[in-house]
């Protein structure tokens, strides 16, 4: 599905708005114990979107530093009212930000290409037709092409 | 009694659940799917009583349903913004804790505990209902 461009989100009291305005790179869920703690949920998703192409349009946000599972610093951002977790800097890649597509408008123009940590996943939470790898996906790149097939 | 312990992401908010939970509710309504930033939110339910917090004390946001005017407190470490589960209006006497907060989150299982899929009528398609899991187009209490 050619995907609706720009793509807005925001926090749940609506201070924090943001916008994304040109094809995310791509989309993954992620199973690992940190995204389990850090969402509350059961897993993460990432949608990795290039810095250039996202904008704050209203708000402050409240940012905390916190070291994923390879040890790199994850800046995040949550809006300091709700504490809706809007995005995340990865500081080792610093020309991209990951926005969390469940805060977006229209969340379920979205969906993942790839499921990774699943070797660690609570398995009522596997998503039956989403590719999966044990740990850290092999070529990453790959799998953004094929998002971008998907949804450009 | 079994304990379950768990936290926030830096470790500010400490909880411990004694006893088994109600419940878990998995949450696929959009208000979830906002507040995790994910494709579901995931509460374990527990008596209110047989939960201790220790360390900060916890931040929180008091929102009101557009649907049924009721409120619905939810917590947050004030530092790292962790999820930290709410308490509810509708329900009184109990409050919810994130299911990925555990220290443990294996101990959650479906042929163990009651678990519930509720909110389904905004469900992302490609998410999975596990055969073990009982499943609410909106709430099981409507």
């Amino acid at each position: 599905m050619t995907l609706a461009l720009p793509l807005d989100g925001g926090c749940l009291c609506g201070a924090l708005r943001y916008r994304v305005k040109a094809l995310p790179l791509g989309v993954i869920m992620c199973h690992c114990d940190n995204c389990k703690r850090r969402t509350g949920s059961a897993f993460s998703l990432s949608m990795i979107t290039w810095r250039k192409d996202f904008e704050v349009l209203s708000g402050e946000t409240l940012t905390s530093d916190n070291s994923g599972g390879s040890g790199a610093i994850h800046r995040q951002h949550v809006c300091p009212k709700c504490f809706t977790r809007t995005h995340t800097e990865m500081m080792a890649y610093p020309n991209v930000i990951n926005v969390r597509p469940g805060t977006l408008d229209r969340p379920r123009d979205v969906t993942p290409v790839a499921q990774v940590w699943t070797g660690v996943a609570q398995p009522w939470a596997l998503a039956p037709d989403v590719p999966r790898f044990e740990e850290n996906p092999t070529d990453v790149l790959q799998l953004f092409n094929d998002w971008q097939e998907r949804h450009g | 009694m079994v304990e379950h312990r768990g936290g926030c992401v830096c470790g500010g908010v400490r909880f411990v659940a004694h006893g088994e939970p109600l419940r878990i509710t998995i949450c696929h309504c959009a208000w979830c799917q906002r507040r995790t930033g994910t494709a579901f939110g995931a509460e374990v339910v527990f008596d209110q009583a047989k939960v201790e917090m220790s360390g900060t004390p916890p931040a929180r946001y008091r929102h009101v349903s557009d649907e049924s005017g009721r409120w619905l407190d939810v917590e947050f470490c004030a530092r790292c913004g962790a999820n930290l589960g709410f308490t509810l209006e509708a329900v009184p006497g109990v409050r919810t804790l994130p299911a990925g907060a555990f220290d443990d989150p294996a101990w959650l299982r479906p042929d163990r505990h009651t678990v519930r899929h509720v909110f389904l009528r905004s469900r992302r398609a490609w998410a999975e209902l596990s055969p073990l899991v009982e499943t609410y187009e909106a709430h099981f209490r409507s």
